[in-house]
């Protein structure tokens, strides 16, 4: 499958193993978007971390684009993944353009300015590219987050609670962002406890609690 | 290499060998020292010449801190040691002694119209006393009861602190009072005490040398030369009459003391003349800044590395350079220079002096270094690692592109310090035979007796040293921030 699969995702952390995710799993098609809400300490950043590949998981497994992921070898995730932090994480010593060309100029990409620029144009961030990362507003910040994670093409894109860093007029744009990507065929899951952004999304919802993850609308698997 | 090493034997059977001979010319006249800067005199240094003569060789001078004289001799840098060295039993039975080449008495020098100051030796119990450390000056007047002063910086200190009023009194070998206890504010008292005996020494397994130069001085003093050359410098004396078994040589006047006497009558920083005193300030001024300059390139390469290696290295790892730096940080430089110098030979490691005092400098300055980096690492949010490694970079790419340039803001405002930190440090080099800056100010202060004007002088060299390079840093700080001042 070209879309984003979840089976039974065990994940511990501690000295004390603790259980953080008890079996989670999703699918997620290209072009659907699922959104996870769950409470603060529910686990939500863990699967996040999990799924892009940061953080090992005990026992499950993630396919990714046709490409099995088991046990151990979640670092293969690196680089194929896509997450929009909460905090963007822009890289402050770098410009708009730079940010996005950083990873794809790394990998050797023949010409790793054409994406860049491209998404930067559709985000509408055409004429910040040679700002830096401080000069920007708040959602200009998070556009540059997509822009960047899409630049190396992931083949799913994660969002670590998109609305949270926002100003109130701001929240609204990150549905029509989220829409934007579905356009493009991108498996997209979105971790929030925003209530009025999951309203706003046709998507399929979960709740994530004691590390169980619950389909909220029919149909979901 | 293999030819040069197959030539060096065909050349040393044409020149003859050197006999390398340890002093050091900031201890002053009319040993071993400077004058005009640049050029060595003194008695030794001609006797030096003499005795490299009589076997055959040509003389080589080695200089090192006075201190050190012996170390060097151990470590087989010199051949012989040959400056105002006391031959006591104790000595005799660790190196290889010759003969005596000069014997007198101990001299009391003491203010002019001072009626409290003490003029015998029953006389300076309780009373402040200055000399060198280590003479038999030293043990008299501590078994005298006096409190007694030692210096390390030469043989102007003494007398120095005693012209300002700090010590009574100053107890030295009759050769340093009769070329520094003469002066408008001092007078030394012509009773003699005690007697001190100056041999050449040698290793103790060269006995073979010490034989030679044995015979050689014999010869010296049959033909009446050693006699005559002592004479020329005032230091003829009863004492070295007996200790030598010669008879007075038969000349009179001492045309290089009063040579001397003349010279420090005028006594100024350019009295050596300015062209000499700024070309041996200016040497002193390149090693320094050279020194220094490679000293801060191993620090910051190995700090750098440190810091990587605490901050991201497997545990084993981070513990070594946890301890590194520990070790580094905590024991003083001078003590780590002087391990490297003259320690390590005994593990097989025989480094030059500008070598060991590089590798001391840049490895003590690297712990600083590596904490300056630590710092700097530390402050880029941990997440920022995480953003570079989602998009794909590898752990050493993100370390490079991401969090590094991010943390060298954090990192290098205190580098600057510490290279000037480490310009100043680098005086203690003069310890493994380094002349640099401050050494040559000893030397030429030695020679001039101007310790002040010399010492702004050199003063001004230190920070004109210095000066470049907080400019430069203050160009690349404004340029790693570059990014921050479009904020707001």
């Amino acid at each position: 499958m070209r879309g984003l699969l979840v089976e039974g995702l065990v994940r511990r952390v501690g000295a004390r193993r603790h259980l953080v995710l008890d079996g989670v799993g999703l699918r997620v098609e290209p072009g659907q978007v699922a959104v996870v809400l769950g409470p603060s300490g529910s686990g939500k950043s863990t699967l996040l971390r999990c799924l892009a590949g940061l953080d090992p998981f005990e026992a499950g497994r993630v396919e990714l684009g046709g490409t099995r992921v088991e046990r151990g070898a979640h670092a293969l995730l690196l680089g194929r993944v896509g997450l929009v932090f909460q905090s963007m994480e822009l890289f402050p010593h770098l410009r708009v353009l730079e940010n996005c060309t950083l990873s794809p100029r790394l990998r050797g990409e023949a010409d790793p300015e054409r994406q860049a620029r491209e998404w930067l144009e559709r985000l509408g961030l055409g004429d910040r590219m040679d700002a830096w990362p401080q000069a920007l507003s708040g959602g200009e910040r998070q556009r540059v987050a997509i822009a960047r994670a899409l630049s190396c093409r992931p083949a799913a894109l994660l969002w670590d609670e998109p609305t949270s860093a926002l100003d109130p007029e701001r929240k609204r744009e990150v549905a029509a962002h989220v829409e934007a990507v579905r356009a493009w065929g991108i498996p997209q899951m979105v971790v929030t406890h925003d209530a009025e952004l999951s309203g706003a999304l046709e998507a399929d919802r979960y709740a994530l609690a004691g590390g169980r993850l619950t389909p909220l609308t029919p149909g979901a698997s | 290499m293999r030819a040069i090493a197959l030539l060096v034997p065909a050349a040393l059977a044409i020149a003859p060998p050197e006999l390398r001979w340890a002093a050091d010319a900031e201890g002053g006249a009319p040993y071993v020292f400077e004058q005009p800067p640049g050029h060595l005199r003194g008695f030794e240094v001609e006797l030096a010449e003499l005795l490299a003569a009589r076997l055959g060789r040509t003389a080589r001078h080695v200089q090192g801190p006075y201190s050190e004289l012996l170390p060097l001799l151990e470590r087989g840098d010199v051949d012989v040691v040959l400056n105002g060295i006391e031959a006591t039993e104790d000595r005799a039975r660790t190196y290889a002694l010759t003969r005596p080449y000069w014997a007198g008495p101990e001299r009391l020098t003491v203010r002019r119209g001072d009626a409290a100051a003490p003029t015998s030796l029953a006389e300076v119990r309780g009373r402040r006393v200055g000399t060198l450390p280590g003479t038999l000056a030293e043990r008299m007047l501590r078994a005298g009861g006096a409190e007694v002063r030692t210096y390390d910086g030469g043989q102007e200190d003494p007398y120095r602190d005693l012209a300002l009023g700090r010590t009574d009194a100053v107890l030295l070998d009759a050769p340093i009072a009769l070329y520094y206890g003469e002066r408008p504010e001092l007078t030394t008292l012509p009773a003699g005490f005690g007697e001190v005996r100056y041999a050449v020494v040698a290793r103790a397994a060269d006995r073979p040398l010490r034989d030679a130069l044995d015979a050689a001085l014999a010869s010296l003093v049959r033909d009446g030369t050693l006699p005559a050359l002592l004479q020329r410098w005032g230091l003829w004396t009863e004492e070295a009459a007996r200790a030598l078994g010669a008879v007075a040589p038969p000349q009179d006047g001492s045309p290089e003391l009063e040579a001397w006497r003349a010279r420090t009558g005028r006594a100024g920083m350019w009295s050596a003349g300015a062209g000499s005193v700024l070309a041996a300030l200016g040497r002193g001024a390149v090693v320094t800044l050279l020194l220094s300059v490679a000293s801060m390139a191993l620090a910051i390469a190995l700090g750098a590395a440190l810091a990587l290696a605490r901050v991201y290295g497997p545990r084993p790892l981070a513990a070594v350079a946890l301890a590194y730096v520990e070790l580094f940080r905590g024991t003083p430089l001078l003590l780590q220079l002087i391990v490297v110098y003259y320690g390590l030979p005994e593990l097989g490691v025989r480094l030059s002096p500008l070598v060991a005092g590089w590798l001391a400098l840049g490895l003590n300055y690297a712990a600083a270094e590596a904490e300056n980096d630590r710092a700097g690492l530390l402050s880029v949010p941990r997440v920022q690692m995480d953003a570079a490694r989602v998009l794909g970079l590898g752990r050493w790419q993100a370390i490079r592109h991401v969090v590094a340039p991010q943390a060298l803001r954090v990192a290098l405002p205190p580098v600057t310090n510490d290279f000037i930190a480490l310009l100043k440090d680098s005086s203690l080099v003069s310890v493994v035979t380094v002349t640099e800056l401050t050494k040559t100010y000893g030397t030429l202060a030695a020679a001039t007796r101007d310790h002040l004007g010399l010492g702004l002088l050199v003063g001004a060299i230190y920070l004109l040293l210095g000066l470049p390079f907080a400019r430069l840093s203050r160009s690349v700080e404004r340029r790693l921030a570059a990014h921050l001042e479009v904020a707001g």
